[in-house]
C-alpha cells in the first residue's frame, strides 16, 4: 500500500515528483556496475593485515620473518616516515584526542586493530604469511563494559588520560527544578541499547597505487566522502601533496555511514603503495568487516519524565552514557552519538524544561561512528519508550498523550528546548496517519478479551521524530567540527553534441542520486531526464563537495545542480535569442529545444554555435556551455524531516518470541523528487531499524573479545522477518530549500526500536512487563514475565 | 579468510576413495562444504587433503530396499525438500528438509554430511532419530548399519572411525506413524535453539528433542489430546510433564532452552495430531 495524502498537485511539464526509474538499475541488476573488488590493475598485489588477537596489551616491535620477501610485510616502524597517527579533533572543551596509530606500536587497544600489513600475489599467499607473524604483546587487563570502564581502578586506555572518559557534557534548560516540583507524575526507567553496526553488503576495500612518472597516487575506495579522504589523506601522508593524490569511488555497495570515516587500513594501503613499484589492495573479508569496520549506538541510558495528570508533559531528565570504544574515528569522533542523542531527544514535543548529560568513554572496542540516524534512533527510543510509559501511568492513550504535547503545524519555525529550529511540518497529521492505518482501537477492543491463558498477546505502539537534515556551516560548527560541512558543488556541461554531463562532490552509494539529481536537472534546463548523465566519486572529475553523510545529498547537491542548471539554461537564452531575433524573456526551454516567436534551436545547435561556430556567438557570451555552482544553503540550522513509525506486534508469552504483524511510516520529506526512490529509502531504513529493534548486537566478553564475528552471530533481518511496511506520505515544503525539499535518507532507520519496543510493551501491559532494553530479545521477554502474572483488569 | 593450501581429489568410486582415505596426512571428506568449507576459510580446519565426494554417483542414489528407504550420503537437503525420497516417509522428509537454512544452503549441503558433521542444532541428527534411521558407514574392508542412538555420540562427535564414510541412511517403513516437527529459531534460516520430533505412537507420543542438546529421546509418553493446543505459560499438569521430561534429558541446559525445547515437544505433538507432518 502506498497512498499519498494530501501530496502537491505534480505540474504535467516537470519531472520532479514522478517515480522514474533509476538510472543506475541497468547496470546494477546486469551484473555490470564496477566495485572496488571489481578493479584490476596491472601486476596488482594483495594485502592481508596482521592484526591483534588481544582486547589491550603491550606490543613488542613486530619481527619480521627471517624468509619473507623484501616487500611482503609491513610494520609500524617502515611506515613510520610515511604516516601520522590519525588523531580526531572536536572543538569542544573537556574533549579528549586520542592518537591512533596506522599500525599499533607500544600498546593495542582493541582486538582486530592492525599491527602489520603483508604483501603477496594472492590473498590467501598473503593470509600464510601474515599467520606466521606472531605479535609479541603483554595482555593487559581490559575494559569492554561502559559502566566498567567508568570505575575508578577501571584500566586506563590512553596514558594520556586522566580517567576512560572522551567526553561529559550538561546542561539545564528552562525552569527544570519547578517543573519538577509542579509535576504530579514521575516517571523513571533504565535502557540499554546493544551495539550494533551499519553493516553494508559490500565491505570495505581499498585499491591503491602509485605512478612513479607523474607522482599521482590513485586510491579506489569504497567511501562516502572521496573529497575529504584525499584532503584527510594529505595531511595523514608525509611527502606527497593533496594535487597528487586522487580517489576515485566507484560503484559502492551500501555504506550507511560506515564508510564515512577515514580508516587506518587505508592510509596504510596509501602509504605502502608510494613505497612500492607495483598496485596494491585490500578487500574487506566479512570477519575483518566485524572487527574493524565502525560500530555504533550502544547507550546506557536514564531518563525520568515529569508530568501532570491532565496529560500536560512538564520536562525531561536525561543521561546518556556511550560506549566509544578504544579510538575517536576521523571526523565523527567517538562523542558524535551522545551529542546528537542529547541534542535531538525532546524530537516533536513542546517540552518547558529539559535536562541532560552525557558521557562517552573509551573501552577496548572498536570505535563507534556514524550509523545511519546517529543517535536518533537511540535518542528517539528513550523519548518514546518515556512517551509511551508516561501516558500508562497517568492512564492515557499513549497516542493521545503525544498528542497532547506535540508542536502545532502553525508554530513553525520552532525553536526546540534543546536549539534546534526546526522549520516546517505537521507532527498532529503525520501521527493520526499512523493511528488509523494501525487501527488502534480494534487492538484495544482484541485486548479487552485478553485472557490469562491467552499465549499470543496483541500490542501497539509508536515512535515519532524530527530529524535534522542538510545542516549547513553553522550548525557543524556549533557542535565543534573540524570540517564544516557547508555546501555542495556541482558543474553541468553541454557538450558540442548536446550530450548533458553533470559532475558533484557528494557520491552515491545506492541512494539513486544519479536519477533524483538528473531530474532535478532536466526540469531547470528543459530537457528529458534520461538525457542527463551524473557522475560522482572521483576527485579528479568531479568538483570538491563534501560528500554524502547527514541526509544531505538530494537538498544540498540537488541545490547545487538547481543552481547550475538554472544558470546554464540563462546562457541557452542568451544564446538561442541571439540567434533568434528576441530577447533572452521569450525563449522557453523544453525538451532539448530552445523555442522563440519566431523560431526555434535545438540545444545541440546551441552548444555546436558555443564551442566550435563562434561566428553565431555574441562577442559578449562566454564560448562554451559548462557552468559550475557551490550551493550553500541560505538557513544552515537545517531542514527538519519529520515522521511517525507505527508497529503492531503479538508476543508469544510462551517463549518470547515477538512476531511483527503490521507496519506502517507515516512521514514528511517535504518536496518528494522521486516518490519510488522516497519509498526505498524508508522501507530500506525500517528494515535497518527492525534488525536493531530485533535481532542485532554485538557482544563483547569481559575480556573484550568480540563474540559476534559473523552473520551467523550476529543475525539481521531477512525478507521473511521485515513485514509489508505501509507509508504514508505528507509533504511539508521547507521554507529554506529549493523546491521545499528535506532530507529523507536516515529517517526510515530511527523510529523502529521505539515504535516496536512501546508495541511490546503495550502487548505485556497485563503482566506488567515494559521493554527495557534494544534488541528485544525473546529471552529476555520469557524471563521477565515468568515471574509476573497476569491482570484480570487493566491496570 | 582464505583457507590455507590443500590438496583436492574427486575421486569417481568408493575404491578410489577408499585409497586416498588410507594415505598418510590430515585429511577432510567434502560431502556438500556448508560447514567444512568456512571452518576452513577461518583456518580452524587446515586438511592436507579434501576428498569430495560428489564424483561417486552410488552416493547421490536413493532407492527402496523392502520397505525401507536408502538414501545415499549426497543427496542434498533441496532434492529432499522437492520430495526425492519416495514412500510414506516423503512429506516429512520434505517437511524437515525445506527448513534448513536457506534454499541456497540446500542446493549444496548433503545429509550424510549434516549427520557426519554432528552438530546438535543440525536438523536432521534430531529428525532421523525420531524415523529410526540406521546410518550405513563403510570403509575399505566392508559396510556396517549403526542405529542414531548409536551413532551419534555427542556434540560434533560421531561413531565413524578413521578411514570411514557415510554412504547412506537407511530410514524403515513408518507404515501409519505420524510425524510432528518444530524448530525454535530467532529468525527464518538459522540453526535452531530447540528442535522437537515427535511420533505418534499408539500409547503416546514419542518425542526427541535436538539443538539444545544433542538429540536425546524424553523418558515417557505423552497423550496428545491433553497437550493438543497450545501450552501457555505458567503451567498445566501435562505441560511440566514434558518441561520435566526435557529437564531430565538435557540437565545442562538453561531454564529458557528447557521451556523453548518443551514448547517445541508440545507444538510439534500439535503438528502431528493435525496430521500436517503424518506420513
Amino acid at each position: 500500500m502506498n497512498e499519498n495524502i494530501g501530496q502537491l498537485e505534480t505540474r504535467n511539464d516537470l519531472q520532479v515528483g514522478r517515480p522514474v526509474l533509476r538510472h543506475e538499475d541497468e547496470r546494477l541488476l546486469a551484473g555490470t556496475a564496477r566495485f572496488v573488488a571489481d578493479i584490476r590493475l596491472p601486476d596488482m598485489r594483495e594485502v592481508a593485515f596482521v592484526r591483534s588477537p588481544v582486547a589491550f596489551g603491550k606490543l613488542s616491535p613486530v619481527e619480521i620473518p627471517a624468509d619473507a620477501g623484501p616487500d611482503s610485510v609491513w610494520t609500524a616502524e617502515r611506515l613510520a616516515h610515511r604516516v601520522l597517527p590519525i588523531c580526531a579533533t572536536l572543538n569542544r572543551p573537556g574533549f579528549h584526542v586520542t592518537e591512533q596509530p596506522i599500525l599499533a606500536r607500544g600498546k593495542v587497544r582493541h582486538v582486530g586493530e592492525l599491527i602489520a600489513a603483508v604483501v603477496a600475489s594472492s590473498r590467501a599467499e598473503a593470509e600464510d604469511l601474515a599467520e606466521t607473524i606472531v605479535p609479541g604483546i603483554e595482555s593487559l587487563p581490559a575494559v569492554s563494559d561502559p559502566e566498567a570502564a567508568l570505575d575508578e581502578g577501571a584500566p586506563r586506555l590512553h596514558d594520556a588520560w586522566e580517567d576512560n572518559v572522551y567526553l561529559s557534557s550538561g546542561r539545564t534548560i528552562g525552569p527544570f527544578d519547578e517543573a519538577v516540583a509542579r509535576a504530579e507524575v514521575a516517571v523513571t526507567r533504565d535502557f540499554r541499547m546493544a551495539r550494533v553496526l551499519p553493516l553494508p553488503m559490500e565491505t570495505r576495500g581499498c585499491v591503491a597505487g602509485f605512478d612513479r612518472g607523474s607522482g599521482i597516487l590513485t586510491l579506489y575506495l569504497s567511501t562516502q566522502r572521496p573529497h575529504l579522504i584525499r584532503t584527510m589523506l594529505a595531511e595523514q601522508l608525509v611527502g606527497i601533496e593533496e594535487s597528487r593524490i586522487r580517489v576515485i569511488a566507484p560503484e559502492i555497495g551500501g555504506a550507511f555511514g560506515g564508510k564515512s570515516n577515514l580508516y587506518p587500513e587505508e592510509v596504510a594501503l596509501a602509504a605502502m603503495a608510494m613505497e612500492l613499484p607495483f598496485p596494491i589492495r585490500w578487500i574487506e573479508d566479512r570477519y575483518e568487516h566485524f572487527l574493524s569496520a565502525s560500530q555504533s549506538r550502544q547507550h546506557v541510558q536514564r531518563l525520568t519524565a515529569y508530568a501532570m495528570r491532565t496529560g500536560e508533559l512538564l520536562a525531561i531528565d536525561a543521561r546518556f552514557l556511550v560506549d566509544g570504544g578504544a579510538y575517536s574515528m576521523r571526523t565523527s569522533t567517538a562523542v558524535v552519538e551522545a551529542g546528537m542523542a542529547a541534542a535531538v531527544l525532546p524530537g516533536p514535543y513542546r517540552l518547558g524544561a529539559y535536562r541532560f548529560e552525557t558521557v562517552t568513554v573509551a573501552t577496548n572496542k572498536m570505535g563507534v561512528g556514524p550509523y545511519r540516524g546517529v543517535g536518533r534512533p537511540a535518542a528517539v527510543f528513550a523519548m518514546e519508550r518515556m512517551m509511551h510509559e508516561t501516558a500508562v501511568a497517568i492512564g492515557m492513550e499513549p497516542h493521545a498523550f503525544r498528542a497532547r504535547n506535540m508542536i502545532d503545524a502553525s508554530e513553525h519555525p520552532y525553536v526546540s528546548v534543546s536549539g534546534l529550529r526546526y522549520d516546517s511540518g505537521d507532527y498532529k497529521t503525520l501521527l493520526s496517519d499512523a493511528v488509523e492505518a494501525m487501527d488502534v482501537a480494534s487492538v484495544r477492543a482484541a485486548q479487552r478479551l485478553v485472557t490469562a491463558g491467552d499465549r499470543r498477546l496483541i500490542g501497539v505502539g509508536f515512535g515519532c521524530y524530527t530529524e535534522q537534515t542538510a545542516h549547513g556551516a553553522e550548525e557543524w560548527h556549533r557542535r565543534g567540527s573540524p570540517f564544516e560541512y557547508g555546501f555542495e558543488s556541482a558543474r553541468i556541461r553541454i557538450d558540442p553534441s548536446g550530450s548533458v554531463l553533470v559532475t558533484t562532490g557528494i557520491k552515491s552509494q545506492g541512494q539513486g542520486l544519479e536519477t533524483t539529481l538528473a531530474q532535478i536537472a532536466a526540469d531547470a534546463l528543459g530537457l528529458p531526464h534520461e538525457h542527463v548523465h551524473i557522475r560522482h566519486g572521483d576527485t579528479e572529475l568531479c568538483p570538491y563537495g563534501l560528500g554524502t553523510i547527514a541526509s544531505r545529498s538530494l537538498v544540498m547537491a540537488g541545490g547545487a545542480v538547481e543552481g547550475a542548471a538554472t544558470r546554464l539554461a540563462g546562457k541557452i537564452r542568451a544564446i538561442a535569442a541571439a540567434n533568434l531575433g528576441c530577447g533572452p524573456e521569450d525563449i522557453r526551454l523544453q525538451d532539448g529545444t530552445a523555442t522563440g516567436p519566431f523560431g526555434n534551436l535545438s540545444f545541440a545547435k546551441i552548444a555546436r554555435i558555443a564551442y566550435l561556430e563562434l561566428n553565431a556567438l555574441p562577442p559578449d557570451i562566454e564560448p562554451g556551455l559548462e557552468v559550475s555552482y557551490n550551493y550553500r544553503p541560505p538557513v544552515e540550522s537545517g531542514t527538519y524531516s519529520s515522521g511517525v513509525h507505527g508497529a503492531r506486534v503479538a508476543v508469544d508469552v510462551d517463549t518470547g518470541e515477538v512476531e511483527l504483524l503490521d507496519y506502517v511510516v507515516a512521514e514528511d520529506c517535504g518536496r518528494i523528487v522521486n516518490p519510488m526512490i522516497v519509498d526505498g529509502q524508508i522501507i530500506g531504513g525500517a528494515a535497518q531499524g527492525i534488525g536493531q529493534a530485533l535481532y542485532e548486537e554485538l557482544r563483547y566478553d569481559e575480556t573484550g573479545q568480540p563474540r559476534t564475528v559473523t552473520l551467523a552471530d550476529y543475525l539481521i533481518p531477512g525478507a521473511v522477518e521485515v513485514p509489508r511496511i505501509a507509508l504514508r506520505h505528507r509533504e511539508t515544503l521547507s521554507p529554506f530549500t529549493v523546491f521545499g525539499a528535506k532530507g529523507l535518507g536516515e529517517g526510515g532507520a530511527i523510529a523502529p526500536p521505539a515504535a516496536i519496543a512501546n508495541a511490546v510493551s503495550d502487548a505485556l501491559r497485563r503482566y506488567g512487563v515494559d521493554v527495557r532494553s534494544i534488541p528485544i530479545r525473546p529471552r529476555d521477554l520469557w524471563t521477565a514475565l515468568r515471574d509476573k502474572s497476569f491482570a484480570e483488569m487493566e491496570p | 579468510m582464505k583457507p590455507s593450501a590443500f590438496r583436492y581429489e574427486r575421486p569417481a568410486s568408493l575404491d578410489a576413495l577408499f585409497d586416498l582415505l588410507s594415505g598418510p596426512g590430515d585429511k577432510a571428506v567434502l560431502a556438500g562444504g556448508q560447514s567444512l568449507i568456512p571452518a576452513m576459510n577461518f583456518r580452524m580446519a587446515r586438511p592436507a587433503l579434501v576428498v569430495d565426494l560428489a564424483g561417486i554417483p552410488e552416493l547421490r542414489e536413493i532407492v527402496r530396499e523392502d520397505g525401507a528407504i536408502r538414501i545415499g550420503a549426497t543427496v542434498t537437503h533441496a532434492q529432499l525438500e522437492d520430495g526425492a525420497a519416495p514412500g510414506p516417509v516423503q512429506s516429512f522428509l520434505r517437511r524437515v528438509a525445506g527448513g534448513i537454512a536457506f534454499r541456497a544452503i540446500r542446493n549444496r549441503g548433503t545429509i550424510g554430511g549434516s549427520l557426519a558433521h554432528a552438530d546438535p542444532a543440525a536438523d536432521w541428527l534430531t529428525a532421523l532419530s525420531c524415523m529410526q534411521a540406521e546410518v550405513e558407514i563403510a570403509n575399505k574392508s566392508g559396510r556396517r548399519r549403526v542405529a542414531m542412538e548409536a551413532f551419534v555420540l555427542g556434540p560434533m562427535t560421531t561413531a565413524l572411525g578413521d578411514g570411514e564414510i557415510i554412504t547412506a541412511v537407511v530410514l524403515p517403513d513408518p507404515g501409519e506413524t505420524a510425524f510432528g516437527w518444530h524448530k525454535a529459531v530467532r529468525k527464518s534460516g538459522e540453526f535452531a535453539e530447540a528442535l522437537a520430533a515427535v511420533r505418534l505412537a499408539p500409547d503416546g507420543a514419542e518425542c526427541w528433542v535436538g539443538a539444545i542438546e544433542s538429540p536425546v529421546r524424553l523418558p515417557g509418553r505423552y497423550d496428545p489430546a491433553a497437550l493438543a493446543g497450545d501450552s501457555r505459560l505458567g503451567g498445566r499438569p501435562e505441560f511440566e510433564a514434558v518441561r520435566q521430561g526435557v529437564r531430565e534429558m538435557a540437565p545442562d541446559a538453561d531454564d529458557y532452552a528447557v521451556q523453548l525445547a518443551a514448547v517445541a515437544v508440545c507444538r510439534a505433538i500439535a503438528e502431528a495430531g493435525a496430521g500436517e507432518g503424518a506420513a
